[in-house]
């Protein structure tokens, strides 16, 4: 492929949507990511779908946005979407009058919510703390990141858009100052490929500002670390939120077999290379223990860390809780007389649609293009056949059979094709998740739209190596297919799932017993050397 | 309540605790057994790498606990191959030949060494074993240490009784129970032989037969076969552990598996009794010694970091032991978080065990 019209840079939520948004106007579009699908922010997050309820006192604007996202990403992504239902929660220490102004603020941004007894609410979620005082319910819920920027990738390929992941942006060239062409980089092979267009999209999130560069021109914006911890079992059923101004570890989201804790908020001078620091876990579960005991005693399985790109131009007082959640949309041709660069910047997971459409309302006038938005109304992935239950039973167990369809959806079908030529097909690789050899293979090498082209690819598809065993048994499987398939050689192979290990055992060195440090001196008998991470993860991912 | 009383209680069934119990029992102690149930390193490979060895030579009773468990092993029917002196360089999972001190016999068959011909043998169904792809990668390897040794791959049928998938587990249980399918598998390797000198299969050979059976079979295929541990269930770990399991129950030690120790009864500097938390009926055991070698029973049940005295007893914050009667099966000054293998656990059991039974007769009182 020579030319398109955009190219669009950063695979996140906020990249995957816009993609999504111009493809749907007829607008042709390329997405170049530098990893793998949700790299940055959106795979480091907690999943949360906001209903507006942490925002209510502080933001109302930003509350609204919410709720409305909420409501609209639950009718066209239910299959990314786990409807858990939230709860805020004050603990004796919590102002009182925070409590009622939040009641308040909940009903002015119109947040459908019912106050609880403390009873009721230990009732529903018997984890809860003894001691807590008032409780409010709001429809919070979970969203499986890799899902849905994986739903908006294929959903905007199927329809003849482009993407490309390992895919590192080398330069933006222009002519009179109108941006003509980008260069990249495949990092996995190493050989440059240059894409005449007329608009490049900027969604690079934290490394927003770098990719601006590029260009000449400048995004300021202020990279804000949050740390976040993945424990071994599922310790709530709703998202438990702290019903105060927000702070700390303060928010819990079940998350498939998981959960995860978070966030730390501590400004950074860049999204690469994060670390989380002894002390920085050991407060987030002191915090988080005061909402639910159990978590002072609960196996932590890793630990990661993002940052949020948040907006700060230069009169705002910098980064932190205190800078706005909110997203700007810059058009570098006003801003700074480069015609054809659009950035995007800041802004949360709850509210990448609505970003998305805003990023593809500048784009399409530019383009002159008068299609409106149809993302709100279309649903990601078209309704599979109920025979497909039927036909995947012949093969596979009931719930390996859900969780295939709800990953796969349609393109089940061509797994399950696969299973009925090769029976050994229906092996289980990843026995926590239930992901068979087919889908593997599926998605490694076979007829998948955006391809995984390393074992923590397979994993963002898949979900494969999210368990307790992260990727340890599963991970040396999935290789094994790798090879099988010829995706690797032998010696490939062993580099990728080194690679693969090391990562995801980042994050792990804070262990001083028990179970977890069991798995890992397994994993060291196993493989022989494996050289150990000495620092958490800056590296890839939640979950 | 109910409570049973022995000379010594083992909390915690790893090898830690194995080794300590079988020392106990050797000196016609009676024993009981307290745990969860087995013990997470029975998955493993039943080896001591050469890094762990070397480390733990500066532990002046290094020779001495590995004679001592060496004995013991081989009389249980899974003994270990090495020693001290030499290193085996020894294959893994990802075709990497890592150096050993010690490995259970027919593991250390699959040595890097003078072999001139290796066929690796996968079975077919079986998951996580691909016979081609460690070709290859020991090939490489090889080649690499500048020995002249070949390896190829072939896979063979285990045969349809085993279903699919194939277990590492159901291949051993089969090898164990089932003459025909032994026969069976004999022939199948007799077969593929070829002019190989060696065959290297996954660990397969069985977790109740002994070294004496695996070693008629060899002598069947006709020529050297080693084994190469694989994804947990790894079948050499679980071998190892049941052979030690064997014999204890032969010397009369009581196991009380399944459900944890609770809490520990101290009084007056004594550790009177143990709780056992059953569902219903929770009971009590008492030893005049009591060894905790479980690493989560520690920090459980005595809460906190956990240091030790010259007598290997834990010791409260304050300095003084929490009982005189308790002892501890972890090596002191080593950090809890440094990676330790088995024998470590072989060091710390027998060391806590030989305390124990230094301090006999001390508590005669009580």
């Amino acid at each position: 492929m020579n030319s398109t019209q955009v190219v669009i840079i950063g695979g996140g939520a906020t990249g995957a949507g816009i993609l999504w948004d111009l493809t749907l106007r007829g607008i042709p579009a390329l997405l170049l990511e530098q990893a793998d699908i949700a790299h940055g922010a959106t795979g480091r997050c907690h999943g949360l779908l906001h209903s507006g309820g942490r925002y209510a006192v502080r933001d109302v604007e930003t509350a609204r946005d919410c709720l409305r996202e909420n409501r609209t990403l639950k009718r066209i992504a239910p299959h990314c979407v786990e409807d858990t239902g939230g709860l805020f929660i004050q603990l004796p220490s919590d102002d009182p009058a925070f409590f009622e102004q939040w009641w308040r603020a909940a009903h002015a941004a119109g947040i459908p919510t019912e106050r609880l007894s403390a009873s009721q609410a230990r009732a529903l979620e018997p984890s809860l703390a003894e001691n807590i005082v008032g409780t409010f319910t709001c429809p919070d819920a979970h969203v499986d990141v890799f899902r849905l920027v994986l739903a908006n990738l294929e959903a905007a390929m199927a329809r003849g858009a482009q993407f490309r992941s390992y895919a590192q942006l080398v330069a933006i060239e222009q002519q009179n100052a109108r941006v003509v062409a980008v260069r990249y980089r495949d990092t996995r092979t190493g050989e440059e490929h240059r894409v005449g267009c007329a608009t490049v999209v900027n969604a690079a999130g934290g490394w927003a500002g770098q990719v601006a560069a590029l260009a000449g021109a400048s995004v300021p914006v202020t990279c804000d670390k949050g740390t976040l911890l993945v424990l071994h079992h599922r310790l709530s059923r709703r998202v438990i939120n702290r019903c105060r101004v927000p702070g700390d570890a303060d928010i819990l989201v079940p998350a498939g077999p998981v959960c995860l804790l978070g966030t730390s908020s501590m400004v950074v001078p860049g999204p690469d290379g994060l670390t989380a620091s002894h002390e920085e876990i050991q407060a987030l579960i002191r915090e988080g223990a005061a909402l639910v005991p159990e978590l002072a005693e609960a196996r932590i399985l890793r630990s990661f860390s993002g940052v949020r790109a948040l907006y700060t131009p230069p009169r705002a007082v910098a980064g932190g809780r205190g800078a706005s959640r909110s997203y700007a949309l810059l058009d570098h041709q006003e801003l700074e007389g480069i015609a054809g660069l659009v950035s995007i910047v800041g802004g949360k997971l709850t509210t990448y649609r609505h970003m998305a459409e805003a990023v593809a309302d500048c784009v399409a006038r530019k383009l002159d293009v008068h299609a409106e938005c149809a993302t709100a109304t279309t649903p990601l992935r078209a309704p599979h056949s109920s025979q497909l239950h039927q036909r995947a039973g012949l093969h596979l167990e009931q719930p390996v059979t859900e969780k295939l369809i709800a990953r796969r959806g349609t393109d089940a079908a061509q797994i399950l094709a696969a299973i009925e030529q090769r029976p050994e097909l229906a092996e289980l690789v990843c026995e926590c998740e239930m992901v068979t050899r087919g889908e593997v293979e599926f998605v490694l090498s076979g007829p998948a739209l955006a391809g995984a082209r390393t074992i923590a690819d397979i994993g963002r598809r898949t979900r494969l190596g999210f368990g307790p065993c992260q990727g340890t048994y599963c991970g040396y499987k999935a290789m094994l297919a790798g090879y099988a398939t010829q995706q690797w050689t032998a010696e490939q192979a062993v580099a990728e799932f080194t690679r693969y290990l090391n990562e995801r055992w980042k994050g792990q060195d804070f262990l001083e017993e028990g179970k977890q440090l069991q798995q890992l001196e397994l994993s060291r008998s196993l493989y022989g050397e494996q050289p150990l991470a000495t620092a958490c993860t800056g590296g890839n991912h939640a979950h | 309540m109910r409570t049973d009383l022995y000379d010594v209680v083992v909390v915690g069934a790893g090898m830690a605790g194995l080794t300590a119990a079988s020392y106990a029992a050797e000196q016609g102690q009676r024993v009981a057994m307290a745990s969860i149930g087995a013990g997470a390193f029975v998955l493993g490979s039943g080896g001591v790498e050469e890094r762990e060895a070397h480390a733990l030579q500066r532990e002046p009773d290094f020779t001495y606990a590995m004679d001592f468990f060496l004995t013991l092993a081989e009389a249980a029917g899974t003994a270990l191959a090495g020693d001290v002196q030499h290193t085996m360089l020894l294959p893994t999972l990802l075709g990497n030949f890592l150096p050993m001190q010690f490995a259970p016999l027919l593991v250390a068959h699959a040595a890097l060494n003078q072999a001139r011909k290796t066929r690796v043998v996968g079975l077919r169904g079986l998951t996580g074993f691909d016979a081609r792809f460690l070709a290859e990668r020991f090939r490489s390897e090889a080649a690499q240490h500048r020995l002249p040794a070949e390896y190829d791959a072939v896979t063979i049928d285990p045969g349809s009784a085993l279903g699919m998938p194939v277990s590492t587990l159901r291949v051993a249980q089969a090898f164990d129970r089932d003459a025909a399918f032994r026969t069976h598998l004999e022939g199948a390797l007799r077969a593929v032989k070829g002019d190989a000198d060696r065959l290297l299969l996954p660990a397969v050979l069985g977790i109740e037969s002994s070294d004496t059976q695996r070693a008629a079979f060899e002598e069947q295929v006709g020529c050297t076969v080693g084994e190469l541990p694989t994804l947990p269930p790894s079948i050499p770990g679980l071998r190892l552990a049941h052979g030690l399991q064997q014999r204890l129950r032969s010397r009369g030690v009581v196991f009380l598996d399944g459900y944890p120790v609770e809490r520990l009864q101290l009084e007056r500097g004594l550790c009177t009794g143990l709780h056992i938390a059953s569902p219903g009926r929770g009971f009590r055991v008492a030893g005049e010694c009591v060894v905790l070698a479980s690493s989560s029973a520690l920090h459980r049940l005595l809460e906190g970091p956990v240091n030790l005295d010259l007598h290997h007893r834990p010791l409260h914050p304050n300095g003084s032991p929490h009982a005189t009667n308790l002892f501890a099966a972890c090596l002191p000054g080593s950090h809890p978080s440094e990676l330790r293998g088995l024998a470590s656990r072989i060091v710390a059991g027998h060391r806590a065990a030989l305390a124990a039974w230094a301090e006999r007769g001390a508590y005669a009182a009580h």
